[in-house]
């Protein structure tokens, strides 16, 4: 019987003890993590949309889209997270268009799990750099070798797959993007 | 719906098997794959644990931990769960199935500090997983581990009559055929197909 | 008593050393191996997992060496699961809010330093039968052993899967990197081959040198 009651004494005392830490340790951490999550999207926002000053967190669904302002408060386009299935798991990526919704201002992939020196290329700049500039307004095609006509992506050598499966995203994800913005306006 | 649950199930078995593509419960992997018959019973009891863990770890963290907004003790309430699931199972089974507790009572408390089953009740909150789909990846991810310390085992016992380099017996070559299970697996990466 | 006064020094330093090579955790123990393989494809990612163990297997000794008289027999499992869960959280925590780039990069491997079973091994094996300041030159030698294990291991698969060290570039424009090192595969077969030229290492050490004669006349190494 005492036995008992000192088993249970001290695993409640242990986690009793853990919980009061824990907890003063998060209120203390969770400030800076949460600075950093903004700071993440954040960035990716700022250089999809370069010159953006100033944007506007709004619901889209159960998604979030971000409407981007320069200095003048003048409308610069709209930034937004994209996800789907990429070749292992999901990738996302934000992607900026214009005010228009006519063009691809730029991507940054902020979250995949690709191989790690194939697929895992899509987030570098070169890749990411080939969407800027696109034309939003018909679909992107992946291409093997050097694009040579409108909207052409060159997929990353030895990973035709994770290449695609951003393409397709963007794809898919702007055409949403357009359904709902039009939706808005009505 | 079926189809997504497929999807999970295949996922979790093959193509992103705990083993061979996360590194996750190597330490059972390298230490009881000598013999396929322990080898099973491992990955058996595992898979029976990690089937029940996750359920029980979808209920705590959305009817304990987010009802009651303590995100930070999400890992200290996981292993906890874990750990008393191990010795509730063990409890069970030794009342009910004397037999199959002889087959596998060895290992069972070893299963508390197998790194898969944590990391798979993290997954599926990072995921955001439904319920039932957290039951099929629990179930599936188990059984990911265990094929891949059946086929271990299978080769282990093979290769005892092997004249392996000094240097590399035991952990060593065993070390160097998980790299080609690995990369095996790596070639069914393709099975799902991005829709 | 007297005896522990008198030879305090040297078996603190024997604590230390012996989780360097003798007892090197990941090369001669072969513990806490799903770390060392999962976030090695880079030597700073591997340095850092070391470092997080490190921390977690030195405050986790520290605090049960000193509690171990407290902690009853039957439930001593369960409590250092718990101590160590509670460290593995404020460092999870403190990477997120401070190095938010190596939180990212190590992901769900963190949490899994918990189940780790090189530390919950040190408490069950040393501190919960050691004095406090024992149990710590035990956890650091320890860690120490793990990090250089981790950084070592990450250290070759950069170099030769991206052809850099600590992200710096080491090996030429014509060198074409090995891309397999980087994955999974890579990684069990760059493990494995490093246990075997640890173990020729070893053996040379003792036929020639005789290193470590004693330890090993008493243990008997397989």
């Amino acid at each position: 019987m005492r036995k008992g009651l000192k088993i249970t004494l001290t695993l409640t005392l242990i986690a009793v003890l853990s919980g009061a830490i824990l907890a003063e340790v998060y209120k203390v951490t969770i400030e800076d993590i949460k600075v950093n999550q903004k700071k993440e999207i954040e960035k990716a926002i700022f250089s999809v949309l370069p010159g953006t000053k100033e944007y506007k967190k709004e619901a889209r669904g159960t998604r979030e889209l971000f409407k981007c302002f320069d200095d003048k408060a003048e409308l610069r386009g709209i930034a937004f997270v994209a996800e789907g299935i990429g070749y292992q798991d999901i990738i996302k990526v934000v992607v900026g268009v214009d005010s228009g919704l006519s063009k691809i201002t730029g991507i940054r992939v902020i979250a995949h799990n690709e191989t790690p020196g194939l697929g895992a290329k899509i987030s570098e700049g070169w890749f990411e750099e080939q969407f800027k500039g696109l034309s939003a307004a018909i679909k992107l095609d992946l291409v093997k070798g050097k694009p040579d006509k409108e909207n052409q992506i060159q997929a990353i050598t030895g990973a035709t797959i994770s290449s695609q499966a951003l393409v397709d995203i963007i794809n898919k994800e702007v055409k949403d993007i357009k359904k709902y913005e039009a939706g808005n306006c009505d | 719906m079926i189809r997504e649950l497929v999807l999970v199930f295949v996922a979790a078995v093959l193509v992103n098997n705990f083993v061979l593509k996360y590194f996750l419960g190597i330490c059972p992997f390298l230490g009881v794959s000598d013999n396929l018959h322990s080898a099973v019973s491992m990955g058996f009891a595992t898979t029976f644990v990690m089937s029940i863990t996750a359920p029980v770890a979808w209920c705590i963290k959305h009817f304990v931990l987010d009802k009651l907004g303590l995100p930070f003790l999400e890992y200290v309430c996981f292993i906890i769960v874990i750990a008393s699931l191990v010795q509730f199972v063990e409890m069970v089974i030794k009342k009910f199935y004397p037999a199959l507790h002889q087959a596998m009572g060895i290992y069972l408390p070893l299963i508390t500090t197998n790194c898969a089953i944590l990391f798979m009740a993290l997954q599926l909150v990072l995921r955001e997983y439904s319920l039932l789909r957290s039951i099929v990846f629990g179930f599936g991810s188990g059984l990911g581990f265990t094929l891949a310390i059946t086929i271990m085992a299978g080769i282990r016992e093979e290769i005892e009559f092997c004249d392996v380099p000094r240097c590399l017996k035991g952990p060593g070559i065993t070390l160097i055929i998980a790299g080609l299970l690995a990369l095996i697996f790596v070639g069914l990466g393709g099975l799902i197909k991005v829709n | 008593m007297r005896q522990a006064i008198v030879t305090k020094t040297p078996v603190i330093l024997k604590d230390f050393t012996k989780g360097l090579w003798q007892e090197n955790p990941v090369f001669r123990l072969l513990i806490g191996m799903c770390p060392t393989l999962a976030v090695t494809s880079q030597a700073q990612n591997g340095l850092a997992m070391g470092l997080a163990t490190s921390f977690t297997l030195i405050a986790s000794s520290i605090v049960v060496s000193i509690f171990r008289k407290l902690i009853p027999k039957e439930v001593r499992i369960p409590s250092y699961i718990l101590i160590i869960a509670t460290f593995v959280t404020i460092v999870s925590l403190y990477l997120q809010a401070k190095f938010p780039d190596i939180s990212k990069n190590l992901g769900p491997y963190i949490p899994l330093i918990i189940v780790n079973c090189l530390i919950l091994g040190r408490q069950e094996v040393f501190a919960s039968k050691n004095p406090t300041h024992r149990a710590a030159a035990d956890a650091l030698g320890m860690g120490l052993g793990f990090t250089i294990s981790l950084a070592a291991l990450g250290m070759v698969r950069e170099l030769l899967g991206s052809g850099t060290i600590f992200s710096f570039k080491v090996l030429g424009d014509g060198f074409r990197p090995w891309i397999i090192m980087l994955t999974p595969p890579g990684a069990f077969l760059s493990l494995g081959l490093m246990l075997g030229m640890i173990n020729i290492i070893d053996r040379f050490l003792k036929t020639k040198k005789g290193f470590f004669p004693k330890f090993d006349a008493k243990k008997g190494r397989t």
